[in-house]
C-alpha cells in the first residue's frame, strides 16, 4: 500500500468523475483497482463519497405548497 | 435545447405537456429556487415565473425530451436576469473574480486532506447545509445540480450555458471549497 501519491491532485479529479458517473465502466474498474493500493487516494475516495452522502441527507427537500400550483394553473387558464 | 425547431401544439396538447411533463418537476424546481434564494416567497415567485415562461414558450420544447433540464435552465436564467438584478442583496463574492482564479488549471491547489470520513458522517445536517449555503451562488449551483438533483455534466452544461469542461472545473473547485468549509466547521467543534 502506497503511503503517498505523487499524482494526488489528478487522482482526486478522476475519482470525482467516477463518483459523478462520468467515466466508462472499464475506466472506473481500472481506477478503483489502482487506488486500492494507494492509501491517500483510497481515503480521498471514501471522504468524497461521505461528503456526497452527507449532502443528500442534510439538505432538506421541501414540497411545493399546493396553493402555488393552483395559482400557476389559474394564471395559465386566464392567459389561454 | 432551446435551439430545437419550433413545435406546433394544439391548446389541448399544450395543457397535456404542461400537466404531464412540466408539473411533475415542480418540487425539484421549488427546492432549487429555495436553495438559490433562501427565501420561500422568492422561491415561489421564481417557480411561478418559470412555469409561466415555460408555458409561453412551450413550442420551443419538444415533447418527450428532457423537460427537467429545460425547466431548470429557464429557472436559472430567470434567477440571473430578473431576480438577482432586483435583489438588493449584493452577491457575496464577485463571481467573475472567483471564476478567473479558480478556473486556471495551473492554480496550485491546496487539497484538504485531514478531514476524516467519521467526522463528516457525524456532522449535523445544519452544518453541512450551512457549508453549502456559504458558497458563492455559482459554486453552490453546480453542487446542487450534480449531487442533489443528479444531473449529468452534459445536462448541467445545457442548463448553465457553459462548456462541459467548465462544468467539470467549476464543480471541482466548488467541492474543494465545500470541503474547506466543512473542515473549518469540524475544527470549530474540536474535531480533527
Ligand atoms: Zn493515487
Amino acid at each position: 500500500m502506497k503511503e503517498s501519491c505523487e499524482h494526488a491532485a489528478e487522482c482526486l479529479k478522476k475519482l470525482r468523475l467516477i463518483l459523478d458517473g462520468e467515466v466508462s465502466e472499464d475506466e472506473q474498474q481500472e481506477f478503483l483497482k489502482k487506488i486500492e493500493s494507494c492509501l491517500p487516494c483510497f481515503r480521498f475516495y471514501n471522504l468524497e463519497l461521505a461528503i456526497k452522502d452527507s449532502l443528500v441527507k442534510a439538505v432538506p427537500s421541501k414540497k411545493v405548497p399546493q396553493q402555488l400550483i393552483d395559482d400557476i394553473k389559474s394564471k395559465i387558464n386566464e392567459a389561454v | 435545447m432551446s435551439e430545437a425547431p419550433k413545435q406546433s401544439y394544439s391548446e389541448k396538447q399544450k395543457v397535456h405537456i404542461f400537466d404531464n411533463e412540466f408539473l411533475p418537476h415542480i418540487d425539484s424546481m421549488y427546492n432549487f429556487a429555495y436553495r438559490l434564494t433562501f427565501d420561500e416567497d422568492d422561491a415561489k415567485d421564481l417557480v411561478q415565473d418559470t412555469y409561466l415562461k415555460a408555458y409561453r414558450f412551450i413550442e420551443s420544447f419538444r415533447q418527450g425530451t428532457n423537460a427537467k433540464a429545460w425547466l431548470f435552465r429557464i429557472l436559472k436564467n430567470s434567477f440571473i436576469n430578473d431576480f438577482r438584478k432586483k435583489s438588493k442583496q449584493p452577491a457575496k463574492v464577485d463571481y467573475q473574480e472567483v471564476e478567473i482564479y479558480y478556473n486556471s488549471d495551473d492554480v496550485d491547489e491546496s487539497i484538504t486532506t485531514d478531514l476524516r470520513v467519521e467526522t463528516v458522517q457525524h456532522m449535523m445536517g445544519d452544518e453541512v447545509t450551512n457549508a453549502l449555503n456559504a458558497l458563492a451562488v455559482d459554486f453552490r449551483t453546480v453542487i446542487i445540480l450534480c449531487d442533489l438533483e443528479g444531473f449529468t455534466y452534459e445536462e448541467m452544461a445545457k442548463i448553465l450555458d457553459i462548456p462541459i469542461g467548465t462544468v467539470r472545473s467549476r464543480l471541482h473547485r466548488a467541492r474543494n471549497l465545500l470541503k474547506d468549509k466543512l473542515k473549518s466547521y469540524a475544527e470549530s467543534r474540536g474535531f480533527k
